[in-house]
């Protein structure tokens, strides 16, 4: 079983039924303004609870940029939104030093911080900026904090990065590197909604008031969240299957599923593991259990490790997707 | 106890349930499987005692039975104790009942507190005795899961088994057979120690012969008890024993004493003989010697002498033919009596008396030799009889009218004496045992008492007209009544009714009219059919066929 953060916890700052009872008022609050989704929406509000970055893809005009604002609605935190365009530099991101005159006369620099002093960044379509604009967010992600001109600042927690990409317009995207990728540690697809969510998307749309999310949780609470998360036991033998799972994702690996040996370039990261149990933890807690379950684990595989596998030639030319590798990989990892 | 406590011994107690319920339904299967699995060794078993005999049906049976009861015990045993570590079981039921990792995660929990804080461990425990109270154990772990395959399997072989027991099965027979034989060859053990122990015991024999006559026998019952032994072996054995045994038999000597006991008669006619006479015609050779050698000439009156002289001339007259040693020396003695030389006369009247004595040594030797080797003929023909016996039972009369006609157009092979006559039969006879056995030919010629030893069984019509056979002794066919037809090499032309052609030095223009006396030929013939059933020139089978011939044309 994996060792839990528990020494400095003695009494629960947040109890199991208090973390669903939030979980599950952000989900209702949310869920006035988006209309289906509701993988989504638990995806999402996971990687919150985790402490983790999403990314969002799916086609134009699904909600990746109103879920998101939703969110931010939802839990009283402090939204930024970049639109990430080719001429977006990197400054445009962290900020930069201006030059300033004193009171006193005189100049010096001053740090103008930019949208990524936020706790909830939103970058949309963030495969249209270039890659160096976009690495400019891999130490926000990673370390939480932003270095310019060799001053480091850090970010207010809770910091998340919500970023959206568009799958089909390609023409003049920069795919995001392996490296930002990993640093997900959710890719969220954003699939079309059924005619039923349609017609009620439609209806709250074009009506004359405008649906709100009314605040469910703050910062703190999801903090706490996260912390109670993390206290999650996770038996041994599902732990253990996580990481078959993470080592059958390589294709020289002798667990590989025969999919992933033959279009599989690359497997997941150690990431892609932390992912997963974290994950788990978080869905096990809002399905209201005290530990983990192989049912937890296989509930955010596709979400956890689908930007982590790195298709051949091979496989992109057959068409086949991560999704279908994952796939393979829950049904051919035994469940020891 | 802690409430905490209080979920994790509720939980506990969930799982040894569960536990019962898997040990339970593992043993069942297991217990299927296992009975399967005796069965099939028990079948294989039916299977192997059909192509060689192994068992008796009901033994068989019994051992099917415990392979089968084995087999369900042992992995009824095996399946219910396994050795089921809790945390392993623990987690196997958590997906069996859906309960989502929480009795594996509980029971580490509980093994190592350092993993969660004490508030989540309880909390953990709680939702897992709720979740294992309401867990449908029934349901999901019935007792009752071997597949019906594995049933209708099991019943297939069980099928298969009973068919292989029940239906005829021909191994049956030959190892009813062969028990047969080893019971008679115990038998025949026992009865071979009761005369060697009678043999022993015979006051009459000397211990020479008593040992001359005990070797074979006890030679013969210890091949006997050899745990391997063949019936052909078994068979062998006794046939060399009874050779050697008859080997001993002396007809002379039994003639000679025969002789002597008649002629006692005439001995005791006269007073100073009748002592020996009386002994003599008793069989009492040792007394009639001691008898005859205490008359002491010197004290007869002259008439005593020469009536005691013409006693013992008549007496020699009488042993001429039967005891010539013994009558001469009588003959001596009378002729010295009638000289007057009593000392000459005491002389050979002691040799006389020690003729006696030695012949009836040599006869009561023959006398046991013969009746010993009687006895183990017997016991050949017990332990031939019993693999007969049991071969015919086996066959449930298939056997009938196969050999019928087999032996039909053989021909009798006549034997004429000293060249002249010419033994020929008709060979009408019925063959039967595959055409092999012994017959009785009668010649048309006048080869009277000529023997015909031929192929084929029967009594062909000579001149004195077809008679009905009279059976010695009948013969089984080769390796039981089910075995194959043997053809025996045909001496003549084969067709039936044609003349026999007599062996031996035949003169074409004697019509036959020279006689043998029966007795004096009867030995050679005998031997020359012994010497051939030694060297291997008849199956063991028919050698019974040869002696029990000569047996009953003993002289």
């Amino acid at each position: 079983m994996a060792l839990a953060d528990t020494q400095t916890t003695t009494r629960p700052e947040l109890t199991v039924p208090q973390f669903r009872e939030t979980a599950a008022l952000l989900e209702a609050e949310i869920g006035k303004v988006i209309v289906g989704q509701a993988e989504v929406v638990r995806h999402a509000l996971i990687c919150l609870v985790a402490g983790g970055h999403a990314l969002l893809e799916g086609v134009p005009g699904l909600g990746k940029t109103m879920l998101i604002k939703t969110l931010a609605e939802a839990l009283d935190l402090r939204f930024a939104r970049i639109q990430f365009t080719p001429d977006l530099m990197p400054a445009d991101i962290v900020g930069t030093d201006i030059l300033e005159e004193t009171p006193d006369g005189q100049r010096a620099f001053r740090f103008q911080p930019g949208p990524i002093f936020a706790n909830l960044v939103l970058a949309d379509e963030i495969n249209r900026a270039t890659p160096k604009t976009q690495s400019a967010l891999l130490e926000a992600m990673q370390e939480q904090s932003v270095t310019v001109a060799k001053r480091t600042y850090p970010l207010a927690p809770p910091f998340f990065v919500l970023a959206t990409q568009n799958p089909i317009e390609m023409e003049g995207t920069y795919p995001l590197p392996e490296a930002q990728l990993d640093r997900f540690l959710f890719k969220i697809n954003v699939t079309f909604p059924s005619t039923a969510d349609l017609v009620e998307i439609l209806a709250r749309t074009t009506g004359s008031q405008r649906p709100a999310a009314g605040r469910a949780a703050d910062g703190d609470q999801l903090l706490a969240m996260g912390r109670l998360a993390r206290q999650v036991p996770v038996p041994s033998h599902v732990a253990e299957y996580v990481a078959r799972l993470v080592v059958a994702s390589h294709p020289d690996s002798d667990g590989a599923p025969p999919l992933v040996k033959q279009f599989v370039r690359y497997g997941s990261s150690p990431r892609g593991g932390q992912a997963l149990i974290l994950g788990a933890k978080i869905t096990a807690l809002l399905a209201g259990r005290v530990n983990v379950a192989f049912a937890d684990v296989a509930a955010v595989a596709p979400a956890a490790l689908r930007h982590r596998l790195l298709l051949n030639f091979e496989g992109q030319a057959e068409g086949v997707t991560t999704d279908q590798a994952v796939a393979e990989l829950l049904t051919t990892v035994p469940q020891k | 106890m802690t409430v905490a406590d209080a979920h994790l011994q509720e939980l506990d107690n969930h799982l040894d349930r569960w536990l019962w319920r898997l040990r339970v339904r593992a043993a069942l299967a297991w217990a299927v499987r296992g009975l399967a699995a005796g069965l099939s060794a028990g079948l294989g078993l039916a299977l192997v005692a059909r192509l060689t005999p192994v068992q008796p049906v009901a033994v068989l049976a019994g051992v099917a039975a415990g392979l089968a009861l084995a087999g369900l015990v042992i992995a009824l045993g095996v399946g219910f104790f396994w050795p089921r570590p809790r945390l392993a079981a623990a987690r196997h039921l958590d997906r069996v009942l859906g309960l989502a990792e929480r009795t594996s995660a509980a029971l580490e929990l509980a093994a190592r507190p350092d993993l969660a804080p004490e508030w989540l461990r309880r909390d953990q425990w709680a939702d897992a005795a709720r979740a294992a109270q309401q867990a449908p154990a029934r349901q999901r772990l019935p007792l009752w899961t071997v597949p019906l395959r594995e049933v209708l399997l099991t019943a297939i072989v069980l099928a298969a088994l009973v068919g292989a027991l029940v239906l005829p099965n021909p191994q049956q027979a030959v190892l009813a057979q062969r028990q047969a034989v080893q019971q008679a060859v115990a038998e025949q053990v026992q009865q071979l120690e009761e005369l060697i122990q009678q043999i022993e015991s015979d006051p009459a024999l000397t211990e020479e012969q008593r040992d001359a006559l005990t070797q074979p026998l006890e030679d013969a019952q210890q091949r006997l008890q050899e745990p391997t032994l063949s019936e052909a072996e078994a068979l062998q054995a006794l046939a060399e024993a009874q050779q050697e045994v008859r080997a001993l038999q002396d007809p002379n000597a039994e003639n000679e004493a025969a002789a002597l006991q008649e002629a006692g008669q005439t001995l005791s006619q006269n007073p100073t003989t009748q002592g020996a006479g009386e002994a003599l015609a008793n069989g009492d050779f040792q007394q009639a010697g001691d008898a005859l050698s205490q008359i002491d000439p010197a004290q007869l009156s002259e008439a005593e002498r020469q009536a005691l002289a013409d006693q013992l001339e008549q007496t020699a007259d009488q042993l001429q033919n039967g005891s010539p040693q013994t009558a001469e020396q009588l003959r001596r003695a009378a002729e010295a009596l009638r000289q007057g030389d009593s000392q000459a006369a005491g002389e050979a009247l002691d040799q006389a008396a020690q003729s006696m004595a030695e012949a009836g040594e040599q006869a009561a030797q023959s006398q046991a030799a013969g009746q010993a080797a009687s006895q183990v003929e017997r016991a050949q023909r017990a332990i031939a009889q019993a693999s007969q016996g049991q071969g015919q039972a086996g066959q449930d009369g298939q056997g009938q009218g196969q050999g019928q006609g087999q032996g039909q157009g053989q021909q009798g092979q006549g034997q004429g004496q000293n060249g002249q006559g010419q033994g020929q039969g008709s060979g009408q006879g019925q063959g039967q045992g595959g055409g092999g056995g012994a017959g009785r030919g009668e010649g048309d010629g006048n080869a009277q008492g000529g023997q015909a030893t031929g192929t084929s069984q029967g009594n062909g019509p000579g001149d004195g007209g077809e008679r009905a056979y009279e059976p010695i002794y009948a013969p089984y066919r080769l390796g039981g009544t089910d075995g194959s037809d043997v053809t025996l090499p045909n001496q003549g032309n084969g067709d039936p009714g044609s003349d026999v052609v007599g062996q031996g030095p035949t003169n074409p223009q004697n019509t036959g009219e020279v006689t043998v006396p029966y007795n004096e030929v009867y030995n050679d013939y005998r031997d020359t059919a012994y010497s051939a059933v030694d060297q291997g020139e008849y199956p063991p089978e028919l050698r019974d066929v040869v002696k029990d011939y000569f047996s009953s044309l003993e002289p």
